[in-house]
């Protein structure tokens, strides 16, 4: 019988170590190679020609709490995210006026827009896909991340189903 | 014997007559905890959970997400205010956690500026007279309801 195996999270650091939130500092040595919100991902995106997926939590979120420990610690899944995607995470509480943006976005294309908040985005500031909390594996109907996030790389492909179904954000342009 | 049918008929069809225009029979998740953010599931349960807005009336519009506990609030707030107004006023659910209907998804697109609760009030004329985020007091609310009511 084969057994299930965790990999062990290696430490950081990512992009997030000047940056001052409780919540983005208690990701400093997460494995997933997170940026803060900013130009800087945008542009890593457009040279990688690859989509963001974007976590925003809070430090008094349970739901971002277990997802940080459910996936975003694990070697495995931190290793496919940085294959795959230009990894960006926002403090809910630092940045509101973003957040009503990226919320109102999702919520607009009839997507899940509680906390935490997961967005898929295209490098020119497309939000077109996007959840709410992802649990490692599947339950109660709510998909695994790597399901949801397996979907966001299929539906990225399709440019024309992308620029009439997204919400372009402005923060990004 | 016909008289009585009909009576009957006329006397079900006022009963259920509610049903064909939107949610009813509101009930408030007895499973919430108020003080945190926990997931307890559906915050309003009701029938036809996914009725949009309806013209004639005012409309009470309350979009939330189940893992906040200001909407948990604000959602026993909603249910009160719907054992006091129903039928005089019309109840808009909307869960931002579930797929949504095309009439629920006309008001996000309307009103839903981001951030959760959010709470519309549109009076008889469809005019909004209360858009905002956060929780509000009933009181404010009854207060639009009232001037809605009586205009």
């Amino acid at each position: 019988m084969a057994c299930a195996v965790t990999a062990l999270a290696q430490p950081g650091p990512n992009h997030l170590k000047a940056e001052k939130s409780a919540y983005l500092q208690r990701a400093v040595d997460q494995p997933v190679d997170w940026y803060p919100w900013g130009a800087e991902a945008f542009r890593r995106a457009k040279e990688l020609n690859r989509p963001i997926l974007l976590d925003v939590g809070a430090v008094w979120c349970p739901w971002c709490s277990l997802m940080d420990r459910e996936t975003y610690t694990n070697a495995g899944t931190a290793e496919y995210i940085d294959q795959h995607f230009v990894a960006v995470k926002v403090d809910y509480d630092a940045s509101p006026e973003l957040v009503a943006q990226l919320q109102r976005a999702q919520a607009v294309l009839n997507l899940p827009a509680g906390l935490p908040l997961t967005s898929f985005i295209t490098p020119d500031g497309k939000l077109y896909f996007g959840a709410g909390y992802l649990p490692a594996e599947p339950k109660k109907g709510k998909p695994s991340f790597h399901q949801a996030a397996e979907e966001a790389l299929s539906r990225i492909a399709d440019k024309s189903k992308i620029d009439e179904d997204s919400v372009q954000l402005e923060v990004a342009k | 014997m016909i008289a009585k049918k009909a009576a009957l008929v006329v006397l079900l069809l006022a009963v259920s007559s509610p049903l064909l225009f939107g949610i009813e029979n509101l009930k408030l998740n007895t499973k919430l905890d108020y003080t945190s953010d926990s997931l307890d599931g559906p915050l309003i349960t009701g029938d036809d959970a996914q009725s949009g807005f309806v013209a004639g009336m005012p409309n009470y519009v309350i979009i939330y997400g189940e893992g906040c506990f200001n909407s948990k609030r604000q959602a026993r707030r909603t249910v009160e205010l719907y054992n006091k107004y129903r039928g005089r006023v019309h109840f808009v659910v909307i869960d931002l956690d579930v797929q949504r209907s095309p009439e629920q998804q006309k008001l996000v697109k309307q009103y839903y500026k981001g951030y959760i609760p959010h709470v519309v009030v549109l009076d008889g004329h469809g005019q909004p007279v209360y858009n905002d985020s956060g929780e509000v007091k009933s009181e404010h609310i009854e207060d639009l309801f009232n001037k809605a009511l009586a205009g």
